[in-house]
């Protein structure tokens, strides 16, 4: 039995985790049951699965994702969401492009508030689905854009992804955070150029969206707007002033955007009942078990890949593929896209940076910079069917079919293809800033 | 009564969280006006963590929001959809299980050498003891949901795949 089909016991767990995946067992779980098999086949670490499930998650650092998937469900119930569309629709909203605009930018806003891609679609995608159909984008478009923008926001930080990454790559999370907002910026600017190809017919009043009771002006309008969305815009101030400036660890800023939040939904928004909070407390503990569990599993996944050496065997073939580096990058880069376009952002990091490293290391390459590379080819992966996450969440609110909005996608997908490209080829991008901050 | 059985694992994830978020500030809070900051914080919260992962995969099993691949079962005939679908669920119960027994001989372990915590000094055991039985709870909120997808299909195909 151990020499199966000749592969070692590392190799048929790695098949094992595929078969299982396709046959619909959860992630979390397959990763689980094929590290089980292979230790089985080896003969011993079953009596260490106990502990190295609890050290998997008992980490500091991971404690920044249950905290800010808690600080962005609060943000979602307290109504922070739609006073924010409503200020950036008074603000930008009379740009050619419209609401297309005022979308891309609050999903720009919200990805520096919440850390999760899926989570943010539903937040703020029905309020800027709705807005973009009254300013005339077909519905499925304006799915698309958001699925996009809300994909992009595990770029900028505060990014449960990037907190992954920094954990496994033992890398400064505040580098990550730091080297990963112009790039995310970026894509996000990138996304703009879509707007003029999918908008069909004309625009709709400001009114609908933004009714001003005989409208005192743009200035006045604004300004209370802004007065009215303040507490929610403060927010990314409040989280990434903190960990720019030195004062907060990532995991010490996503506590105090959860006290933050719970103080703006209590005292100046009043809008936070006991009922909320529970509601938010629960349904973050689910969100965020949902991540650790595959945390927790891969965590046994990973004590098989270093027990079998599968880090040495796949890192050696990937560095004897060229001695060029782009080409082993873009080779890197395809089996991200590729991984991405099936399993959620964890579970492939989980899967293949114990494989990549060796090789950034090998090659010098910066892991902060590599980091962000990896960030902005999974958030594409989240946009990319047959398993974009963030698709399935937008045909759920909508209630669109897949392929139309996954069709509606496509313009995005490209664009940020192009972007990732940018990326790639020029470090400076992401790395100029935290040089600056240094 | 019947309030508490069926959101045990949402008021234990409820009380941990608020508790968690609590201590968690008050160390950030005194750490930054103090320059002293407890490892004391840093033990219970870690083990927190633990404790709300467990809890809340419970309640992510009973919606069933654990992320799964449903792209081949779609394309499978109704009977073979079927069968593969009642092969995930043994599957993962057996992993659930297989979870279970090892976090309580961990704890036994632990209850048998008497070993203690890193900064407090509390029994180890005192922070293992909640992971079995979480475990065991998602077993079964795990199959409750699996009972009511049995029932779903069989009345009508799945609208929107749950992924």
């Amino acid at each position: 039995m151990s020499n199966l089909l000749g592969m070692g016991a590392g190799t048929q767990m790695i098949v094992a985790f595929f078969l299982l995946m396709a046959l619909r067992v959860p992630v979390a779980f397959a990763l689980g049951l094929s590290a089980m098999y292979a230790m089985w086949q080896i003969g011993f670490g079953f009596e260490l699965a106990g502990d190295l499930i609890a050290t998997g998650i008992a980490k500091y650092a991971l404690l920044a994702i249950p905290f800010f998937i808690l600080a962005g469900t609060l943000m979602g119930t307290l109504g922070i969401a739609e006073r924010m569309i409503r200020f950036f629709r008074i603000l930008i909203g009379n740009l050619p492009g419209g609401m297309g605009v005022v979308g891309t930018v609050v999903c720009l806003f919200w990805g520096a508030v919440s850390g999760s891609g899926p989570a943010s679609v539903a937040a703020i995608g029905p309020m800027i689905i709705k807005g973009m159909q009254e300013d005339g984008y077909p519905r499925a478009a304006a799915a698309a854009l958001v699925c996009t923008g809300a994909a992009f926001s595990i770029v900028i930080p505060p990014s449960i992804g990037l907190v992954i990454y920094g954990v496994i790559a033992e890398t400064s999370i505040s580098a990550l955070f730091t080297a990963a907002i112009v790039p995310g910026l970026f894509m996000s600017v990138l996304m703009l150029a879509v707007l003029p190809f999918i908008k069909s017919r004309g625009r709709a009043s400001l009114d609908k969206i933004a009714p001003a009771p005989a409208s005192n002006g743009y200035w006045r309008d604004l300004g209370r707007s802004f007065r009215a969305s303040f507490w929610g815009l403060m927010t990314p101030v409040v989280i990434l002033g903190g960990i720019y400036s030195g004062i907060f660890t990532p995991t010490e800023a996503a506590l105090v955007a959860t006290v933050y939040a719970i103080a703006v939904g209590a005292f100046a928004y009043r809008t936070l009942t006991v009922r909320a909070l529970y509601d938010a407390l629960t349904d973050a503990a689910s969100s965020s078990a949902v991540v650790m569990l595959v945390v927790a599993y891969a965590s046994l996944f990973g004590w098989v890949v270093t027990v079998e050496d599968l880090v040495g065997q796949y890192s050696g073939q990937l560095l004897g593929l060229s001695d060029n580096g782009a080409v082993i990058l873009m080779v890197i880069m395809l089996i991200l896209l590729i991984a991405g376009m099936f399993m959620d952002p964890v579970t492939v990091m989980f899967i293949s940076l114990p494989i990549f490293m060796p090789v950034v290391r090998e090659l010098g390459w910066d892991p902060v910079w590599f980091g962000v590379l990896v960030m902005v080819n999974l958030a594409i992966g989240l946009i990319t069917p047959p398993v974009g996450i963030n698709l399935y969440v937008a045909a759920n609110i909508t209630r669109l079919p897949l392929e139309s909005i996954a069709r509606a996608a496509l313009p995005f997908l490209l664009i940020s293809v192009l972007g990732l490209a940018v990326v790639a080829a020029f470090p400076a991008l992401s790395l100029f800033l935290p040089e600056m901050l240094k | 009564m019947r309030f508490v059985m069926q959101e045990f694992e949402k008021i234990v994830c409820a009380v941990l969280f608020l508790g968690m978020t609590l201590i968690g500030f008050i160390n950030v809070v005194v750490r930054y006006a103090t320059n002293y900051s407890f490892a004391a914080s840093e033990e219970v919260l870690t083990n927190g963590f633990l404790l709300l992962t467990v809890f809340g995969a419970a309640i992510a099993a009973r919606r069933g929001e654990h992320l799964a691949v449903t792209l081949v079962q779609d394309a499978l005939p109704r009977r073979a959809a079927q069968l593969v679908f009642i092969l995930s669920v043994i599957l993962s119960v057996l992993l659930l299980a297989a979870s279970a027994w090892f976090s309580w001989v961990t704890l036994m372990n632990q209850i048998e050498s008497g070993i203690r915590s890193y900064a407090l000094g509390l029994p180890a055991w005192w922070y293992q003891i909640g992971l079995p039985f979480g475990f065991a709870l998602i077993i079964i909120r795990y199959l409750q949901h699996a009972a009511e997808t049995w029932h779903m299909q069989r009345r009508e195909p799945q609208a929107t795949p749950s992924v």
